[in-house]
């Protein structure tokens, strides 16, 4: 008696819910593109993951030779103790926010425009924070070190609560990708039948299990959905702010700031939008999905990065500014290398390639395409890790004694595991996408309902004379 | 006109060094006989120290007790007495670590407080240097310390003190709970998947 009561009360829930998020409309454009990269791959498919793949291998290598040799052979001396490993760490788990932070922040704003997004932003934040999370190996020098977190924590020391934050993170973020391939994988298999093949579908089934897409399950997925978004932002913030604060809680020129945490946090950002049009839109050239991901969808990323962009610059005056007004031994040595000195052609390149320029290629409308934006964000991120090269090493090998600087080398052990990291993104990527859809089928669709007419900034668009016609899945040319 | 020269003068003059030759026999026999009378000199009675370890189980704080008399039994007063404490830390031989010193009362005892910062079999040393009536005397004794206090001394209360741990106990509280919220989450879906 009392199920069929609360069956009664769901059916009744159910039915309220119904105008607020009516049921999505399948839109065979939409799935047909979504499941474009299960495909058969062309020959530059292949050529492009089997290069990647090489890179990852040679950093992996020389890893290993890093294990016998000893972070010496990667610039590391007694003044350059924290370098490039610290950056790309710093870059590449600050890359991650973009995407989840632009994921979360649209999908609680409700913004409508976000549907084919969501999908290559989420799992670029999953990606990016598992390779950055693994170059903390190579920075530490001993992997054994890293079960000492665990084991022995040294709750006072910030390594351990990055350990936590990022660990945290990941989960989350990988929830927050996880989750939403639900119903997109039951519309996959339920479009794909037998050509799913073997084990696709059987990670199919287990992820899928019997979901029907009813009211009720849907309910559910949103709602835990908008949790999960709510979580993300804060402990996007979180994991930057002790990233931030490793350096900040030490006693050295130029580390010892107040500001660091959320310069940190608005830098992560800042270079994560940047990425996510990065990979937007080599996947959109790639699987011909211009008529899901329009200019439109780059005008509005577009606009995002260039408010963080700002913020960041404000951020890197009101970091200088107080340090060089006052002009204390050792910030000042460190800053007149950083501005006029030594280090001056790197900082006014980063100024010139994350600031100035990519905010006049989104400010000018002549500009503000597709092409423009891909421009400016191309230049942010080098530049971004260009900047956290500076920020970890210049004050790293400032002898406070002797009022110097130590000397930090590249080296072809550091530059490769650096390049193999970069590699793993685009392969991981291309690779995930062969297992899951490209774009959120299930949140175009509802997206497409909500906003009645099929929602022209996601539905399918005639195509215009000339354009290139998508490719069928089977047989398809990247 | 001449100015007289000093030791030109006349040749029966006597030499420098001829003085000094005599002064110097004149001294060597002064400091023989000198030796000779002090070697054939009576010694100085030896004082008589007795030394007892007080409390070294119970509070934590030993008392040194030592009895400093002369060799006919009569109170030595006013006199200094040194304690020690010997440690093999730098050596199996053994060396004397000061550990201060009490001057004697009018029945001749002297006390020194004393809180071991370690515990074991100790062995504490007196000595007394003497005087011109009596001579020097050194005793020891064996106690077995049971309590001990740590050297290093708790720092003084800072203002923050405490915010750090207050910090991480609010913070790991949270991780905690975003651990579990996420976690409730994915059950929440995991568990509604699976139905019909």
């Amino acid at each position: 008696m009392t199920a069929d009561l609360l069956r009664a009360r769901r059916s009744a829930t159910d039915a309220q819910a119904v105008p607020a998020h009516p049921l999505p409309v399948p839109i065979p454009e939409v799935r047909e593109a979504a499941l474009r990269p299960f495909g058969r791959p062309g020959r530059a498919y292949w050529v492009l993951v089997g290069g990647l793949a090489v890179v990852v291998a040679a950093a992996l290598v020389a890893w290993i030779y890093q294990l016998r040799e000893g972070l010496a052979v990667a610039g590391y001396n007694d003044q350059a103790f924290w370098a490039i490993y610290m950056a790309d760490v710093i870059t590449f788990i600050g890359v991650s926010y973009g995407g989840a932070v632009v994921s979360a922040i649209l999908r609680l704003t409700g913004a409508t425009w976000r549907g084919p997004l969501t999908r290559i932003a989420e799992a670029t934040a999953v990606v990016t924070v598992l390779v950055g999370a693994a170059l903390i190996v190579p920075h530490l020098g001993r992997p054994d070190r890293i079960w000492e977190l665990v084991t022995r924590p040294q709750m006072a020391s910030p390594i351990v609560w990055d350990f936590i934050a990022v660990t945290t993170y990941a989960a989350t973020s990988i929830a927050f990708f996880v989750l939403p391939l639900i119903p997109d994988l039951a519309i996959a298999r339920e479009q794909l039948g037998a050509r799913l093949g073997p084990r696709r579908g059987r990670l199919y089934g287990a992820l899928v299990g019997r979901w029907s897409g009813t009211p009720a399950q849907r309910r559910v997925l949103r709602s835990a959905l908008g949790i999960l978004a709510l979580l993300v932002v804060p402990l996007a913030v979180s994991v930057h702010s002790v990233l931030g604060w490793s350096f900040a809680l030490t006693s050295r020129p130029w580390w010892h700031e107040s500001i660091w945490p959320p310069y940190f946090v608005v830098a992560a950002l800042y270079s994560g939008v940047a990425l996510v049009i990065l990979v937007v839109a080599a996947f959109r050239r790639g699987y011909h999905l211009e008529h899901h991901i329009t200019e439109r969808h780059f005008v509005h990323l577009a606009y995002i990065m260039a408010t963080l962009g700002a913020l960041y610059l404000y951020f890197t005056f009101a970091d200088f500014l107080p340090d060089a007004y006052v002009g204390q031994p050792g910030v000042e040595t460190v800053f007149q290398a950083v501005l006029v000195g030594r280090f001056a052609v790197w900082f006014w390149l980063f100024v010139a390639a994350a600031g100035v320029i990519p905010l006049a290629l989104v400010a000018l409308p002549a500009t503000r395409h597709t092409l423009g934006i891909v421009v400016a964000a191309g230049l942010v991120v080098p530049a971004m890790w260009l900047k956290r090269m500076l920020m970890v090493t210049v004050p790293g090998t400032y002898e406070r004694v002797a009022g110097t600087f130590g000397t930090y080398h590249f080296t072809w052990v550091s530059v490769t595991i650096t390049l193999g990291a970069l590699a793993a993104i685009p392969l991981l990527l291309l690779l995930l996408f062969r297992i899951v859809p490209i774009l959120s089928i299930d949140e175009m669709e509802e997206l497409a309902a909500l906003t009645g007419e099929a929602d022209l900034r996601v539905a399918p668009q005639p195509l215009a004379a000339g354009a290139p016609t998508p490719a069928p899945i089977e047989g398809h040319q990247l | 006109m001449s100015i007289p020269v000093p030791g030109r003068t006349a040749d029966r003059s006597v030499r420098p060094t001829a003085i000094l030759a005599g002064v110097g026999a004149i001294a060597l026999v002064l400091l023989a006989a000198s030796s000779a009378l002090a070697a054939s000199a009576p010694p100085l009675p030896p004082a008589r120290l007795e030394l007892a370890a007080n409390g070294v189980g119970s509070s934590g704080s030993i008392t040194l007790q030592a009895l400093l008399q002369e060799a006919n039994g009569r109170p030595i007063a006013d006199a200094s007495v040194a304690f020690f404490v010997v440690t093999t830390e730098f050596g199996p031989a053994g060396e004397l670590v000061p550990l201060g010193s009490a001057s004697t009362g009018s029945g001749g005892a002297a006390e020194l407080a004393f809180t071991p910062t370690w515990t074991g079999r100790e062995q504490f040393v007196a000595r007394y240097a003497g005087s011109a009536q009596v001579g020097a005397a050194q005793a020891s004794t064996l106690a077995d310390v049971g309590i001990a206090h740590a050297a290093q001394q708790a720092p003084t209360p800072e203002p923050l003190d405490g915010a750090g741990q207050a910090t991480v106990i609010g913070i790991g509280i949270a991780v905690v709970a975003v651990w579990l919220l996420l976690a409730a989450q994915v059950l929440r879906v995991w568990r509604i998947r699976g139905r019909p």
